[in-house]
């Protein structure tokens, strides 16, 4: 299974991206190209669909310290979504769910943006 | 007693390849479910770091041999790379890691974190072998 990532909706002037299948050392960069792309646009709101990736190693949670942390610098920031059970116990086995946060469901992604 | 070996080139394209191997060689090992995401978590790394570091820009073999006895899951894997002494012993602070966006180490960390023992040898046949075992669950009540 190969790595996609999509855009799905912008709402209230946040992107939302849907990614799907295995993220890892091969297809890591495929999102670190996507989260540059927005960068360059100014889209530095971001809601991550994680509802249908597969697997994460370190290759791809690196992306997502280093890519949030550029995104931070400049207002704003990567929040996931939708979690799998088998993704969040990776997050949490590397001490990623405290610097990245992460909700329910896409609308309460979106609306966090919010309670800035 | 069960093994399998596998071969692939160091192309990365390859680690899901492994990951499916293996995800398969302990679907019916008595490893609970997370227990066994771990396991591909931590064999995947250590690939990943061979594929990255072994052989350069070269092309090169790698050799996973995976084993399933009563007592334990045993993953060597070799290869004919550039010498590689990870230091096994060393625990990092991976709180400290994520906070300055250390590159590097989360491969052995999570290998430590997962595996029950991490060691690395040179051989005669190969130049590096690296092998990590993870004991059985010994009770019901340590699969919960």
């Amino acid at each position: 299974m190969s790595f996609a990532v999509s855009r799905a909706k912008v709402e209230n002037g946040v992107q939302v991206l849907t990614m799907t299948g295995q993220l890892d050392a091969h297809s890591y960069y495929i999102l670190k190209d996507e989260l540059n792309t927005l960068l360059e646009e100014s889209n530095t709101s971001v809601v991550l669909d994680c509802h249908e990736l597969e697997y994460i190693s370190s290759a791809g949670l690196g992306v997502l310290k280093q890519m949030r942390k550029e995104f931070e610098t400049k207002g704003g920031d990567i929040r996931l979504t939708r979690l799998p059970v088998k993704i969040a116990n990776i997050l949490d086995l590397l001490g990623f769910s405290k610097i990245i946060k992460s909700f329910k469901s896409n609308e309460e992604g979106v609306a966090s943006y919010n309670n800035d | 007693m069960h093994q399998q070996v596998l071969r692939i080139i160091n192309e990365t394209k390859n680690l899901s390849l492994v990951r499916k191997s293996l995800s398969k060689f302990i679907e019916e090992s008595p490893f609970p479910r997370d227990s066994r995401n771990r396991i591909i978590l931590a064999v995947d790394e250590a690939i990943a770091n061979v594929v990255e570091h072994a052989y350069g820009s070269e092309k090169g073999l790698i050799q996973i041999t995976l084993t399933l006895d009563d007592e334990k899951l045993t993953v060597g894997v070799c290869d004919h790379g550039s010498d590689f002494k990870p230091n096994v012993k060393e625990d990092p602070d991976i709180n400290v890691h994520i906070r300055l966006g250390l590159k590097g180490g989360l491969g052995m960390f999570l290998m430590r974190r997962v595996m029950d023992e991490v060691s690395y040898s040179a051989t005669p046949q190969y130049q590096n072998q690296l092998s990590m075992i993870k004991f059985l669950p010994q009770s019901e009540s340590e699969n919960s």
